[in-house]
């Protein structure tokens, strides 16, 4: 829960403030360095184990991480610098980090993320400066920095429901991946990955029980090292398996838990499993209520702290979860994200039917299913976009280069991996992770995965795929692991999934914010999208093409985000809307 | 006649050489020389079968549609010219205003109460199809040559696409079992074979697979699609042993009202080499009792010796099934992906082990509900 930025080359000091009180919800305590020509700010929350606690600044270099190393370290900041110079550390850097390290000497400014994506950072090049941030309204906050937004980066995020790749919707501005490192020297940026996930099978862990001791192990660990000595931690509790896992897990590591789930009323559908998972590990649990008018009422104040867009209609709930977690006097919450990513939840047997009938009757590759798999816009731009907006969109293929480099690697041999790295690339670290980090951090919460550790991922990576996918059943040695720990109900149950009542909330209480974010005014004044397509979705009509009724409600609230995203941080220029606190 | 290019409205003088008068654009068919449709009726009939150009469709779902329209347009213009001049006939003799002598009064009502039951019978109309395979087929080509394919028609391979051809002519009844069809590609991963799929359809036909393939079915529903006769060929096998893999699958079978296709669900429950009376299989396919909004648009079936009840088939059933066949080609391609996806999820909680079948088609219901207007999105917190 800190932010970072800084900059690089004739710019004026003063900016860092401008740029830290942009995101003063990160912490109550901000410090800065600087020097002529470079300069590096940090926002934090004070006394928190494991967090440096101001800007590292002595003869050799200024340094700032936001988040922590897994283990923890008592100054991420001073540690910074040995990691950097040591290639057998770096490669092995684990833990949610966004890290700036500037070496006076060498005038050399080094950028860090984490390996799977939890902290941000974006930056941008402007007037002969470069600038760095932990969040893009840190950089909104650049005096007289020009702010258009990208169509390109808007037509990706209507296709997968958030921006992938190093695309931000503001020209310009770029994002540094995961487990990559940048360096700026010299007025030059090169960027290289210190971290790159593989599959290497190994063939001993076809046998069951040496399967299950591994997961057993690395999942044990992987809690182990995300815990600061706190003495109570959240747990965000959807039902599901992964996220009682992480329950069985802190209760084995001897930590006080507290958990919390999500209920909507009559359209619940994992509350029940929730409870049970928490009277199993005899664990306090709260019920948050979320309605469709208490995500209406908090709706600009969420796209602010989002600072993405982001169309998955979970945000909203998720952050009001939070809140109440940090009511309860928390300052971290756990949670099972990452489970299908590692272990082959959902999407897996989707791209295996699609693989299988691949060829049959039309042409269509492993891509372009892979792109359809997100259930938003993806071959119905000639329906959605306007004549206008399809023109700036530009050439086809742009969404497919994105893809085409994860589905085509040569990380893993096998089918099933090779979409477990694309959705740990994509899904997991470019939206999952991110959306976690900001709805909890904008409450001063620190989010805990475990299961996007290094070792546990790399782990994953060594199981033959078939550990993983067991003919239909997903996350079959994950919940091998978890046998006579959990109830059978939780473990071996179908997938439903925590749904997210967004089709009768897009019609009902949130008709009053649809109609004024996606209206027909509002569409002729944007510009981008065709009336014609959104009356459709907004009247809630039956689609000739559509079997399932909710995909027009999440197609409506990806529309809507993006329009209020557009209002926020390129009408608003992404200063904090007014009435928010 | 409208042209479905520029809308123009033209007479048929001004027709010269097929062409409409104000944008050049070609006709397909020109009514005043015979053509059975027009170029707006065939348009719209490709529009209702694509869903407005969202679904993909095969040219046997348009047959029938044709068939569907000119049913509608000329069974209704008749009955209503009868049923019309009945009543005026019946009122005037009611009314007074047309006082012949008894006799004749008597037989003019008997005549008008007669033109009134012609109209009711044309309301309705015939059982049978009327437009002739052959000359749809002629029709199909000239519309393909004048307006091009449309993009939604689902394409075949070149082999597989005439022996489609072939029955469209020729009749229903599947002759030779069909060949390989799937475009010779990059073989399958080598684990792929390992996994398995939550449910199974089981068609009667390679076209009703191919219908559910075109449109995703099988990736929206993790859902392995196969037809009786070995469809898609390269891949059937694999896909038969996938399916034994999952003992909680759920099974479905999808077909035509034929002999064939009714005793589908009986015949692949008790097979040794399917699922040998161990897995439910759920039959949501058509039977002759959804025959009922489906006038004009039955096939003859010709069977003369009958059709023996059993396996699957009941004493009502076989006697409907010897004189006709209803294909699933006659629902439109929209109606079909729905209705089999809502009698999935009607299924979603059966407990599959107790093994035999159940009829309980998701023809039953005209309802139009979706039946899943509380179903909810977005992703787990994990």
């Amino acid at each position: 829960m800190s932010a970072i930025c800084g900059f690089v080359g004739p710019g004026d000091p003063g900016v860092i403030q401008r740029m830290l009180d942009a995101a003063a919800y990160r912490g109550d305590n901000s410090a800065i360095a600087s020097e002529p020509s470079a300069g590096i700010g940090y926002r934090f929350w004070g006394g928190r184990p494991g967090k440096s606690d101001g800007v590292r600044d002595d003869a050799t270099a200024l340094a700032a991480v936001a988040g922590s190393f897994a283990p923890p370290v008592a100054s991420p900041a001073t540690e910074l610098a040995r990691l950097i110079d040591d290639p057998a550390r770096l490669a092995a850097l684990d833990g949610n980090f966004a890290a700036a390290n500037w070496d006076k000497n060498r005038r050399r400014l080094t950028l860090l993320r984490d390996p799977f994506g939890v902290r941000g950072m974006v930056y941008v090049m402007h007037a002969g400066v470069f600038y760095f941030a932990s969040e893009l309204k840190q950089l909104l906050a650049i005096p007289g920095l020009p702010i258009e937004p990208d169509p390109i980066a808007i037509h990706k995020y209507l296709t997968f429901s958030f921006t992938p790749g190093e695309d931000v919707p503001i020209k310009g501005v770029k994002r540094l991946l995961p487990g990559n490192i940048a360096t700026w020297q010299d007025g030059a940026l090169s960027i290289t990955p210190y971290f790159t996930l593989r599959e290497a099978i190994d063939p001993a862990l076809a046998d069951q029980q040496q399967a299950v001791r591994l997961v057993r192990e690395r999942t044990r660990d992987a809690v182990a090292r995300r815990l600061n000595g706190e003495a109570e931690v959240g747990l965000f509790l959807s039902g599901g398996v992964d996220s009682a896992g992480v329950g069985v897990w802190l209760k084995e590591a001897g930590v006080k838990v507290r958990a919390f789930t999500l209920d909507f009323g009559r359209h619940s559908i994992e509350k029940e499993q929730a409870a049970l998972v928490a009277k199993s590990l005899d664990i306090p649990l709260t019920m948050v209520p979320v309605s469709g008018e208490d995500v209406g009422r908090i709706l600009t104040e969420l796209i602010w702290k989002l600072d993405l867009p982001f169309g998955d209609p979970v945000t909203g709930p998720l952050y009001l979860m939070a809140k109440a977690a940090r009511e309860a006097g928390l300052n971290c919450v756990f949670n099972g994200e990452g489970g299908d990513q590692l272990f082959g939840g959902w999407t897996s047997k989707p791209m295996v039917a699609a693989e299988i009938y691949s060829g049959v009757v039309a042409d269509n590759t492993r891509v372009e299913r892979y792109l359809e798999s997100y259930h938003r816009f993806y071959g119905l731009e000639d329906q959605l976009y306007s004549p206008e907006f399809a023109k700036l969109v530009g050439t086809p293929g742009v969404r497919r280069a994105v893809l085409e480099p994860y589905l085509a690697t040569t990380n893993a041999e096998t089918f099933l991996n090779r979409i477990r790295l694309t959705d740990i690339s994509l899904k997991g670290s470019q939206n999952i992770l991110p959306r976690m980090d900001r709805t909890t951090q904008c409450w001063g919460l620190d989010a805990r995965t475990p299961m996007f550790d290094r070792a546990l991922a790399e782990a994953s990576f060594r199981l033959p795929p078939q550990m993983k996918l067991h003919g239909a059943t997903e996350k079959y040695v994950l919940k091998l692991s978890l046998q006579n720990k959990l109830p059978d109900e939780i473990i071996w149950r179908r997938k439903y999934g925590m749904g997210v009542p967004i089709r009768d909330w897009t019609l009902g209480a949130l008709r009053g914010s649809i109609e004024d974010l996606i209206g027909p005014a509002a569409l002729n004044r944007r510009g981008y999208f065709r009336n014609e397509y959104i009356d459709e979705l907004r009247q809630g009509r039956d689609l000739p093409d559509e079997v399932r009724g909710r995909r027009s409600g999440e197609r409506l609230w990806t529309l809507a985000m993006l329009e209020a995203w557009l209002r926020v941080f390129v009408d608003g220029k992404g200063r904090k809307p007014e009435g928010i606190a | 006649m409208k042209c479905i290019r520029c809308g123009h409205d033209s007479k048929h003088k001004e027709r010269t050489l097929g062409q409409c008068p104000k944008c050049n654009g070609k006709f397909a068919f020109e009514p005043q020389d015979g053509a059975p449709v027009t170029d707006t009726l065939f348009s719209n009939a490709i529009a209702a079968v694509s869903g407005g150009g969202r679904i993909k469709w095969g040219v046997e779902h348009l047959y029938y549609e044709i068939n569907r329209r000119k049913r509608r347009r000329l069974s209704r213009t008749w009955a209503v010219i009868c049923l019309a001049g009945a009543a005026i006939i019946l009122g005037l003799l009611v009314s007074g205003k047309l006082v012949p002598p008894l006799g004749f009064k008597i037989a003019i009502a008997a005549a008008a109460i007669g033109l009134a039951f012609v109209g009711l019978r044309s309301w309705f109309g015939k059982k049978l199809v009327a437009l002739d395979r052959a000359q749809f087929a002629s029709m199909w080509d000239r519309w393909c040559k004048v307006h091009g394919m449309p993009s939604t028609v689902i394409k075949r391979n070149p082999e597989v696409e005439t022996q489609h051809r072939e029955r469209i002519v020729k009749g229903p009844a599947p002759a030779v079992p069909f060949g390989k069809r799937r475009p010779a590609g990059a073989p399958l991963e080598a684990d792929i074979a390992d996994y398995s799929f939550d449910r199974a359809v089981i068609c009667d036909r390679a076209r009703t697979a191919d219908l559910l393939i075109a449109n995703n079915f099988h990736f929206e529903n993790n859902c392995a699609i196969l037809s009786i006769d070995g469809y898609p060929e390269d891949v059937f096998d694999t896909v038969k042993t996938m399916i034994k893999r999952n003992p909680r699958l759920h099974v479905f079978t999808l077909h035509d009202a034929t002999p064939d296709g009714c005793r589908l669900a009986t015949k692949i429950s008790e097979a040794p080499d399917w699922f040998a009376g161990k897995t439910l299989v759920v039959d949501l396919g058509l039977r002759p009792r959804h025959a009922g909004p489906f006038r004009g648009l039955l096939q003859s079936a010709g069977f003369a010796g009958g059709v023996a009840p059993g396996l699957g088939i009941d004493a009502g059933e076989s006697k409907w099934l010897s004189q006709y066949a209803l294909e699933l080609a006659a629902v439109r391609p929209e109606d079909v992906l729905k209705r089999l996806f809502r009698g999935i999820q009607a299924h979603a909680q059966d407990d599959v082990s107790v093994g035999g079948t159940s009829n309980c088609g998701s023809f039953d219901s005209t309802s139009s509900d979706n039946g899943d207007s509380s179903d909810t999105g977005g992703d787990s917190f994990g």
